[in-house]
């Protein structure tokens, strides 16, 4: 901290240092406000870049995307799943049924 | 998480492939994305084909956003991390030992008391050395932390600090002249200053 006190110090009494200061403060600022401005941009931009990205990617994979994505595909297998799931019970039931000796049931 | 630059909707959109979306994706960002891509690599070709590349990259990887930071940040990250890809291939993203050390003089083209003016400032930013230009932009023009700028680059945060440090005083000797007076000490303490603040 007294460093910190004594480096304000000096630059408070030494005109080339603060001036150094006031410099190195200017740049950082200056380029800080070229964060804030847009350089003009090609208006064929956008559809480069689209004609780009689509010859990048193969034409299936976009189809793929939105068949996963379509919530009637996710109705449709969590219909399917659910119908598989009580066919299953289903066998599952019988095949007990089945299996039982016919003693049980004629006592 | 959305933010002011694109909003969720679109975003989702985007992630369920959509191509109108990322149309609109497109049109939306990509003044911002070709002016860092221009600022990062110095030349307007050059920044088009880094602009298409990032582009790429942001509908390949689109569905891994997760929204930890903004949408932002991560469409910046990922061109500045194209743009530094796109420097190395060209050898123009050197160590540091092989920076050189000349400073483009601009001091004398412009008013002595005179506000450093824009034009100025673009001239000499693109006549520091690669890895600085990026350093100094992504650090003091686009918020990024000298941590985040170190995971980017694969180098040290000290690395990050020492060409964060040269790429200032190289455009203050360009912009203002090199100091003739002042003591060396100060000068090499400014930076830790600056960054704390008079406050910190």
């Amino acid at each position: 901290m007294d460093e910190m006190t004594d480096f304000e110090v000096h630059l408070a009494t030494c005109r080339d240092c603060a001036d150094e200061l006031a410099r190195y403060r200017e740049v950082v600022s200056a380029v800080g406000a070229l964060g804030h401005t847009l350089e003009p941009a090609p208006v064929d931009l956008p559809d480069r870049v689209l004609a780009h990205v689509l010859e990048a990617e193969p034409r299936w994979i976009g189809r793929a995307r939105r068949v996963i994505h379509d919530r009637r595909v996710h109705v449709a297998a969590a219909s399917l799943g659910g119908a598989l799931l009580g066919a299953g019970a289903m066998v599952i039931l019988w095949r007990r049924t089945a299996r039982r000796p016919a003693a049980v049931w004629t006592a | 998480m959305a933010d002011a630059m694109i909003g969720r909707d679109l975003l989702e959109r985007c992630r369920r492939g959509e191509r109108e979306a990322f149309v609109e994706l497109v049109d939306g960002t990509y003044r911002q994305v070709y002016t860092l891509a221009v600022r990062l690599v110095g030349d307007r070709h050059e920044a088009e084909d880094v602009a298409q590349e990032a582009y790429l990259r942001v509908h390949r990887s689109l569905r891994t956003f997760r929204g930890d930071s903004s949408f932002q940040t991560w469409l910046y990250r990922i061109v500045a991390n194209t743009a530094m890809t796109h420097l190395r291939k060209r050898g123009r993203f050197g160590d540091l030992a092989d920076e050189p050390e000349t400073v483009l003089r601009l001091a004398d083209s412009r008013p002595p008391e005179g506000e450093v003016d824009t034009d100025h400032v673009r001239v000499a930013l693109n006549a520091l050395p690669d890895a600085q230009r990026v350093i100094l932009l992504m650090k003091d023009a686009y918020g990024f932390s000298c941590r985040e700028i170190a995971d980017e680059m694969g180098v040290s945060e000290g690395a990050v600090k020492v060409r964060l440090h040269r790429a200032r005083r190289r455009l203050k000797d360009s912009l203002y002249g090199q100091a003739q007076g002042g003591h060396r000490q100060v000068r090499d303490r400014l930076p830790e200053y600056v960054e704390r603040g008079p406050d910190g």
